[in-house]
């Protein structure tokens, strides 16, 4: 059994995962982005004068900044807080499996699971709406990058995507190593720190998951709108030290890991 | 068992209970005691100190910009922040109060099957719900309305003259006003979210991405549709932006998205104007569907509410 992955947590990850109507509730602000993407796509023209600029804005502020947290929220607290909330992850902890491997599983687990549900209709909006970009200077964006008219776009914000996909689950099966309230933890980061803070102290950008992705998609595809304002460098440094941070850490964590009581 | 006591007859072992023939409070008594539960433990207090964390941190974040504001109109006579925008402008942090405090005081009945015992006393079915709402509702008042005030005293205490607090403190009971239009809606719309699952991080979960994707979506929607400048291609390669004079019936419906931008839009109605920098366009006209749209979400969101509490099926 390879010590990175074992396929028997994987299997009773998943089934506690997608076993019930959730799964139904997690597809529905993907099947929404989509909507919304097909809506626009039909109803302006990306190459007349009277454009919006609106690929960028849905799929940056919306598709990558909003949707991809929450879908990556619910899945990654879900994947190890539900064992915890219900203390059945005591079963877990008892077998002879490493707690790294348990808890690295349980990451490719979620990763997964957030590539299915958020980065796959992503990737399908983010080519729906810039498919057939011939030429667009971009009105707002402030560098005036002339726009390639080739796949590059989509390319760039599917890349980021996945990236977040996978940033995002390790550092919110972390949260849920770490807290008991994983879920009210990880919203304090997406709304006020991602969110809220972020926009108001520009510095924050340094340590926020959502401006590696803006960051990633801007570099690769110059899709004007995202409001990105990492280097590619930068966003890829700082996104592998996050991703190694929370899985070391969290492992250690889950190594002295404490099962008490309901919180009082 | 001794038998001095008046003891009944047809009793095997007597051991010592006794009925309650004292006063009882009856149904009004239980709501009364069943919201100001529901109020404490909406801020946490009778809880552990982690129960304390969230609602608390809510509280300090929502007053650091009224005290930020304090100083700079003491030092410098520049306001930091409008009365009425504050709620808007820190929405967020009411969303992430309301996702981590209604599930405890709604799904937590639920999950623990405490709803028989409160239904088998004198409560009518639509009491519980009507409690719950109402402590949330008082809750939220403090996370909304303490910010504000702190704001008014922390300017008017720069102010001179009559005259200056007068116009300041009209400038800010509108300001109070929209705190408690926030609220109220915000409580009802969390409570009926999260009144479907017993499980706490669901309806987490539900709370905040209701309310922040479609924030999110609704003032994407808003600029998408036509209310920001647009840039204007000239066929020799260069361009110009456009402000567009009257941005159309797409904004306007785009706002009725959200609640939060529901709100916003009818507020704009009411005063008759627009900021600068408004998320919302002026409505115009359109400002009567705003209102009659967030009285019919209330409205429907409280049917629904007090429906879910009819099913046996919850019990």
């Amino acid at each position: 059994m390879s010590a990175v992955y074992n396929p028997t947590i994987a299997a009773i990850t998943l089934r506690g995962l997608l076993g019930r109507r959730r799964s139904l509730l997690i597809a529905l602000p993907p099947a929404l982005l989509l909507a919304l993407t097909i809506g626009l796509r039909l109803s302006t023209d990306i190459n007349s004068g009277r454009d919006f600029g609106w690929p960028g804005v849905v799929l940056g502020q919306i598709g990558l900044v909003t949707l991809l947290p929450l879908t990556a929220m619910i899945i990654g607290t879900s994947v190890l807080g539900t064992e915890v909330d219900d203390s059945s992850i005591l079963h877990l902890l008892a077998t002879p499996v490493s707690r790294a491997t348990v808890l690295t599983t349980k990451w490719i687990v979620a990763s997964a699971a957030t590539l299915v549900f958020a980065v796959v209709p992503i990737a399908v909006a983010s080519f729906i709406a810039t498919s057939g970009y011939v030429d667009n200077p971009g009105p707002f964006d402030t560098y005036a990058m002339p726009i390639k008219g080739d796949a590059s776009e989509a390319v760039g914000v599917i890349v980021a995507a996945v990236v977040g996909a996978v940033v995002y689950s390790a550092f919110f099966l972390f949260l849920s190593v770490v807290t008991k309230r994983s879920v009210a933890v990880t919203l304090i980061y997406i709304l006020v720190w991602e969110s809220l803070l972020t926009r108001q102290v520009s510095g924050l950008r340094l340590l926020s998951i959502g401006q590696y992705e803006l960051g990633l998609a801007d570099q690769i595809g110059h899709l004007p709108n995202l409001g990105a304002h990492l280097t590619l460098g930068t966003s890829v440094v700082m996104s592998v030290v996050f991703t190694l941070f929370a899985l070391i850490y969290g492992t250690r964590r889950l190594q002295s890991f404490r099962v008490s009581g309901e919180a009082a | 068992m001794s038998a001095e006591t008046a003891t009944p007859s047809g009793v095997i072992h007597d051991i010592g209970y006794r009925t309650y023939d004292g006063e009882r409070i009856g149904r009004l008594g239980i709501v009364r005691a069943l919201y100001w539960h529901s109020l404490r433990s909406a801020w946490g207090l009778g809880r552990g100190p982690k129960a304390k964390v969230v609602p608390f941190m809510a509280l300090v974040i929502m007053c650091l910009p009224a005290v930020a504001n304090a100083f700079s109109v003491s030092r410098t006579g520049i306001r930091a922040i409008a009365y009425d925008e504050y709620m808007n402008s820190f929405q967020l942090v009411l969303v992430l109060y309301l996702a981590a405090v209604t599930p405890e005081l709604i799904s937590r009945d639920i999950r623990n099957r405490t709803l028989p015992l409160y239904f088998s006393r004198a409560l009518r079915r639509t009491d519980y719900p009507l409690a719950k709402v109402s402590a949330l509702i008082t809750a939220m008042l403090g996370l909304t309305a303490v910010p504000e005030l702190l704001l008014y005293i922390g300017t008017i205490g720069s102010r001179h003259g009559a005259s200056e607090v007068w116009s300041e403190t009209r400038a800010f009971l509108p300001g109070l006003e929209l705190a408690a239009v926030y609220s109220v809606t915000f409580a009802i719309l969390a409570a009926v979210l999260s009144c479907y699952t017993g499980r706490r991080a669901f309806a987490t979960g539900a709370v905040a991405v209701f309310f922040f994707g479609t924030w999110v979506v609704s003032s994407a929607m808003v600029h998408l549709t036509g209310f920001r400048p647009h840039y204007h291609h000239n066929p020799d390669g260069n361009g110009y932006f456009v402000q567009p004079h009257d941005p159309g019936i797409g904004p306007k419906i785009s706002g009725l998205l959200n609640p939060a931008n529901m709100i916003e839009g009818m507020k704009e109605w009411i005063v008759g104007r627009a900021p600068k920098d408004a998320e919302i366009p002026y409505p115009g006209a359109f400002g009567a569907v705003y209102l009659a749209a967030l009285v019919a979400l209330c409205a429907l969101a409280l049917f629904l509410l007090m429906r879910r509490y009819q099913k046996a099926s919850l019990l």
